[in-house]
Formats: C-alpha cells, structure tokens, sequence
C-alpha cells in the first residue's frame, strides 16, 4: 500500500517535471485563436491572429517609445498581433545566439548594427527584397551607409530602425561660473583645452571634458568613443580588411585625448561626470538628450565635436537595425509587415520626437513636420542632425567585435600613462590585425 | 519484492537524474567539444582545429596574467575567511550574551545576492563619494584608491570576499565545536593548560577535517568567482581584477570567441580538480604522522 503510494507521487513528481520542460521549449505560439472582439462562432475563422514575438532592447523612454509604436500597429492589424519583448542590452545577443542554435527564435527583433555582422551569418535571417517590394517599400530612401549593415552577398536581411551619433554636450553652469559665454562651444581641439583649462583653474575639483577610457564589458565603449577623433585627424580603424591608425594622424589622434589626461583636464577611469555636475563637456549620443533633459539639475547645450586645426568634421554613427528570422510563411509576411510599419516615415518621426534618435531617410531629415519640431522644441538635437552627414560607419565584419576589444585593452594602457602613444598604437595595431586575420 | 523497490528507487532518482543530465552532463560535453572549434557562435561554419584553442590559450599572456590574479584572491579569500571564521566560531560557542544576534549577523552576507551586495560595496569603495574614504577622512586618514588602484582593487574585491564567507565558515566551526567533547578540555585543565593552549592543542587540531572541508569548499568557489568582480570593477582598472571567469566570459559570449572561451573553462575546471586532489593527498599525509 505504501509503495503504491510512493511509486505514485515519484511518477506523478517526473511527469509533472518533464511537462515542464517541454514547455520550457515551446514558448511560442504560432498561431491562437485569440478573438479581436465579440465575435460570434461564425466569425471564428476571421479571428485567427498571428501572433509574432519582437525582441528589443530599447529601455526607460525608448521602450516605453517602442510600445506605443507596437500597440499602435496592433490596433491598425486585426490579423497580425506583435509582442514586444524587452531584453537587456547586455544579453540580447546572447539570448539570440541560444534562439538561433535551439531554433526559438523571434519573428522579428532589433539589434546594434556592429552585432548585425553576426547576425546574418547565422543563415537564419529572413531575406527582405521581394517581400519588401511587396509592401512597396522603396530601399532607396535610406541612407547607404545604413543600409549597408543589412547587406550580405548582394542580398538585403535587415533594415535600419533608428540611427544616431556623438556629438558634444556642455553644462552652460559650469561655463558661466568659469567664466565662458555659455552660447559659445569650443569648435576646434585647441578651443576645447584652452577651455578646459579655464574651467579646471576657476573650479578646482571640476573637470573639464571626459571620455571613456575603460575596457569595461567589450571594449566598444571605449573604441567607439576614440574612432571619431581618428577620423577626424585623417587616420580610419580598419581599411582594407587592415588596421588603420598606426600613422601620424591616429598618433596626433591619441596624443590629444591623453594630453588631456595628462594635464588633468580629463579624468581617467570614471565616467558619468558629466551628469553629476563634476565635467563641464562629454562626448555623448543623441539619445542622451531625451535622457538628460529629465534629468540632469543643470541647463547645457550640445554641438558638433570639435575638430583638429587640420582635420575634418566626423562622427560615429550608432543605432538598430531590424529584422526577421525565416519561419513559415505566415509569420515572414507578419514580420514584413510589422517591419515596414516601423521604419515607415510616419512612425519614424514619431519615433525620433519621442526617443531623440536622428532620422534614418532623407524622407524623414526632410520632413518639414520633423525639422520644425526639432528647431521649436529641441533644439539641441540640431547639432546631431547636421552631423548626421559626416558619420562615419564602424566595419560590418563578424570580427569586428573582437578587433574593437584588442584595441580597447591597448589603448587604455595609453590613457593610463602605461605606455606611449606611439607603443600603444603599435601594439594596438599588431592585436586588431591578429583578430582580424583569425 | 526487491525488483519493485529497485524500481521506485530510481523513478524517485529520475527528475533530479535527468535534470543533471540536461543542465550540466550534456553541456559540460558539449563545451568539451567546443573548445576544440573556432566559432563566434552565429556563424554556420564551425572549424574544427584541434587542440589550437588551448596552445593559444597557453601562449597568452592575458591567461597567465587572470590566472595569478585568481589564484592571489583565491589564496587570501581561503585564508583569511578561515582564519577569522574559526575565531568567530570559537567566541560566539561561548555562553555570551545576544549570541545568536551576533550568529545572524555574521551570517547574512552568506545569504545576500553577490551581485547586489557588489553593487552596494562599489558605492561603499568610491573613491570621492565613497563612505569609507569619507570615514577615513573624518578620522584624518588619506583617502585610499579602493578600486581604481591595480593593487588596491585585488584588496578590495577580497574582503568582500572573505565578508562573503565568513558566515558560512562560523557555522560550520561552530557546528565542529560542538562535537568536541569536553572532556579534553577538562584534562587539558587539570594539567594546567592556559586558555591559548587549550585552543592551539585542542580546538585546532580537532577541528582539522572541518578545516579541511572549508579549505576545500572556499578553494573550488573562489577560484570561480565571477559576479561580484563583474559589478564591482568588470576587470578594471585596466585589467589588473581581471579574473579568469570575468575573462572567459568576455572572450565566450561577448567578443564571439567561443571555442577559446569554452577552452578556459577546462583549462580553469583541471586546475579546480588537480588542486582539489593535492589537498586531500596533502592531509592523508598529515594522518599517518599522527
């Protein structure tokens, strides 16, 4: 009687694990017959929804953002219901790579475009040009540079959702206090230490301009930070399949940001500064502004980052790019469908006025609905949006990622007084080509 | 009648069975075969090349570097937790007042979430805001470089370390405390033995196994240390808390060097395995003498 009794709850115990796992598996539904509204049976072949996941990894104001984009398009489409799901920055590409290997992948998600390399070698992304021409989506109103990300052996996989890039961002507070007309940002390199210099003697303990010089989790926050000085100078990251910056115009490049170092004018090792109050300047994105005009307890302006004497304008270019993984037939058009709403000019400028993100198609940079509201009501965003011309786009390669972390661990010993310039940029050099020719 | 209870034995074996099969024999294997790749983990070509993933990994100096640093915090975390873990224990087995306020107290960082306790710690250690250093300074004591300085850092991420495992060694002491008989005490008395003496010829030796299960349990855990130097420093300032979790886990799932990621963490689990052997040798060794 007793072992009965035991033998009962042990297999009771094991089925009830094993359900469990399987439905660990087979979190999606392909198809629900979710009724729109009060239908009657008769109608129950016209309630037949398609439900399709969406990862994001958009946060705070952006994903609140993303939402509302979603559930509108839910409310425009009976038959297709989008589910957006949030994932960390830090652990979408890790939660992608178990989808794609486990064949649980979402129908359609949003990725940085330096992860885009990765992504479509997985052979799992859908391919967009016929069905995109289904929906009349015209690939030629799209920056290049930004469709270029999407692009894979002459075919199209993803499309740019939304784009940004770095400009300066200045506490108009500290410049008054040092005594700078807090309408007149630095222009050139010379012009941002004579200005950090000003505020560092009047303020002792505030520092003048910061920049990101820890390897931290990638290396990308500190390369990507760097590239646009490289650039500007004349030197590149990686031309031709080859390290580029080991030449005098990345060595002026590097020179200048550990000058500031070196000076004192620059901290090293920290970041966020600036948003304390503790920096006057920083080198941020767009986005910064949707965030730090809740936030921050001081009034500051944005320009475009200075330039050397003899240089030119550059920047970094950022953003997401978004696409479907191939399932079946049903679920590709759904996703088409909802990706085409998402980088349609409509949403795009509702898009950019709520997340501060920069236009994606001249379409929408030349919406006069669009630059008005930037002149009227953020005007700091002008900056960014002239700028917009002069990014640059980090390499689409699959061993870009590990490239950018080589020169990370090289260069911060650099910041860090470790090592010369020269030493740095050689070591550096020697590192990325060793990724590179992996 | 033996067959049938052979049979409920092992359905009440099989969830846990298969969840261990599932969760760690089949990875395990499968990271096995992994390190013997080169793959960023998306692409469809996987290449296989032997064992290149591990000739490089022994070739790089970043290895050996993680590798010293694992085994200095490993090496002061072990020590020390133990060495004020058995104090503690020996104090509050006595008959003192709040005692079990004081047990609980010591035992709370054991059941804190690392991470959030490394949040919390990395606040604490801020150089300018940090409380520490504002304490220091009020007593008129120079601020120190907690976690912005490449010696200071190893320091700093061992005494969260060793504040982490305290707890736990106390209770197990305490617990190994309890079964030593008073008798010897009470010899050892009657010989006019000093308090010190008791514990040096007494309590110490007694307690060795208990030792050596601690020193054996906060080895294998510590060398794997991995979150709380993620949320503290992420293996900064320039790489010098750069453990060997922190590292395989950048080269694995964030730079997309998955073979090389997958070949640390063997490389890291023989080095558990060989170590965890020596010391067993090491205290049979010590048994014959006695």
């Amino acid at each position: 009687m007793k072992k009965s009794i035991k033998k009962l709850v042990s297999i009771m115990v094991f089925v009830v694990l094993l359900g469990s796992l399987a439905a660990c598996g087979k979190s999606e539904a392909k198809k629900s017959n979710v009724p729109t509204s009060t239908t009657t049976e008769t109608e129950t072949k016209k309630s037949e929804k398609v439900v399709i996941e969406f990862w994001h990894y958009w946060d705070g104001n952006n994903g609140k953002a993303a939402e509302e984009l979603v559930k509108k398009f839910n409310s425009e489409n009976n038959d297709i219901e989008v589910k957006p799901i949030f994932i960390p920055g830090a652990e979408l590409m890790t939660k992608l790579q178990a989808a794609i290997s486990s064949g649980t992948t979402p129908a359609v998600a949003a990725a940085d475009i330096s992860s885009m390399a990765n992504l479509k070698a997985s052979g799992k992304l859908l391919e967009l040009d016929n069905l995109l021409k289904e929906n009349n989506v015209s690939v030629e109103n799209f920056y290049p540079s930004l469709l270029e990300y999407g692009r894979l052996n002459g075919k199209l996989y993803s499309l740019p959702v939304s784009t940004n890039n770095l400009a300066l961002f200045y506490n108009k507070e500290i410049f008054k206090k040092a005594g700078l007309d807090p309408n007149t940002p630095p222009k050139t390199w010379k012009e941002l230490e004579s200005f950090c210099e000003k505020i560092t003697k009047k303020l002792p303990g505030t520092y003048g301009f910061e920049f990101y010089t820890q390897v931290g989790d990638s290396g990308e926050g500190l390369t990507w930070q760097l590239q646009p000085y490289l650039w500007q100078a004349g030197a590149d990251f990686i031309k031709d399949g080859k390290a580029a910056f080991n030449n005098p115009e990345g060595e002026k490049a590097l020179t200048f940001l550990t000058g500031l170092i070196n000076k004192k004018l620059a901290p090293v090792g920290s970041w966020d500064d600036f948003a304390k109050g503790k920096c006057a300047m920083v080198v941020d994105g767009s986005w910064m502004v949707g965030i730090w005009k809740d936030s921050v307890n001081f009034d500051f302006g944005t320009a475009m980052i200075p330039v050397p004497e003899i240089g030119k304008n550059a920047t970094n270019m950022g953003g997401e790019q978004i696409f479907a993984f191939s399932k079946s037939d049903e679920e590709n058009k759904a996703a088409v469908k909802f990706i085409t709403y998402m980088v349609d000019t409509k949403t795009q400028i509702e898009w950019d006025k709520k997340t501060t993100f920069m236009p994606i198609s001249n379409t929408v940079a030349q919406d006069k609905d669009y630059l008005e509201w930037v002149k009227n009501t953020e005007p700091r965003l002008q900056p960014f949006v002239e700028q917009q011309q002069f990014a640059h786009a980090r390499p689409s390669i699959e061993a870009y990622p590990a490239a950018s972390l080589a020169f990370a661990k090289e260069i911060e010993k650099a910041y860090y007084g470790k090592v010369t310039v020269k030493q740095a940029l050689a070591n550096a050099e020697k590192a990325v080509n060793a990724e590179l020719g992996k | 009648m033996k067959k049938k209870d052979n049979i409920t034995a092992y359905l009440f074996l099989m969830p846990v069975t298969v969840l261990f099969l599932i969760f760690s024999v089949i990875p395990i294997i499968y990271s096995l075969y992994l390190s013997f790749i080169m793959w960023n983990g998306f692409s469809i070509n996987k290449k296989f090349v032997g064992f290149n993933n591990y000739v490089l990994l022994f070739s790089n100096n970043e290895f050996y570097h993680s590798f010293i640093i694992t085994i200095v915090y490993t090496v002061l975390v072990t020590t020390l937790s133990i060495i004020i873990g058995m104090i503690l224990a020996y104090l509050l087995n006595k008959n003192i007042r709040f005692r079990s306020l004081y047990r609980t107290m010591y035992f709370i960082p054991v059941i804190t979430a690392t991470a959030a306790a490394g949040v919390i710690w990395k606040y604490m250690f801020d150089s300018s805001q940090g409380i520490i250093n504002k304490f220091l300074n009020f007593i008129h004591l120079p601020a120190v470089p907690w976690l912005s300085h490449p010696i200071w850092v190893i320091i700093s991420i061992s005494l969260v370390g060793v504040w982490k495992r305290i707890g736990f060694n106390m209770v197990i002491y305490i617990s190994a405390l309890q079964s030593i008989s008073p008798l010897y005490y009470e010899a050892c008395e009657i010989d006019g033995a000093t308090k010190g003496q008791k514990f040096r010829y007494i309590t110490v030796p007694l307690l060795k196994p208990t030792t050596l299960l601690l020193v054996i349990m906060s080895f294998i855990d510590s060398f794997q240390i991995f979150d709380q130097v993620y949320v503290m420093t992420n293996g900064g300032p320039m790489g010098a808390s750069d453990v060997l979790g922190l590292y395989l886990y950048r080269e694995g799932f964030k730079v997309g060097h998955l073979g090389y990621g997958s070949a640390i963490g063997w490389v890291i689990f023989a080095f558990i395995f060989a170590a965890t052997l020596i010391q067993l040798k090491i205290n049979r060794k010590g048994e014959e003498v006695y």
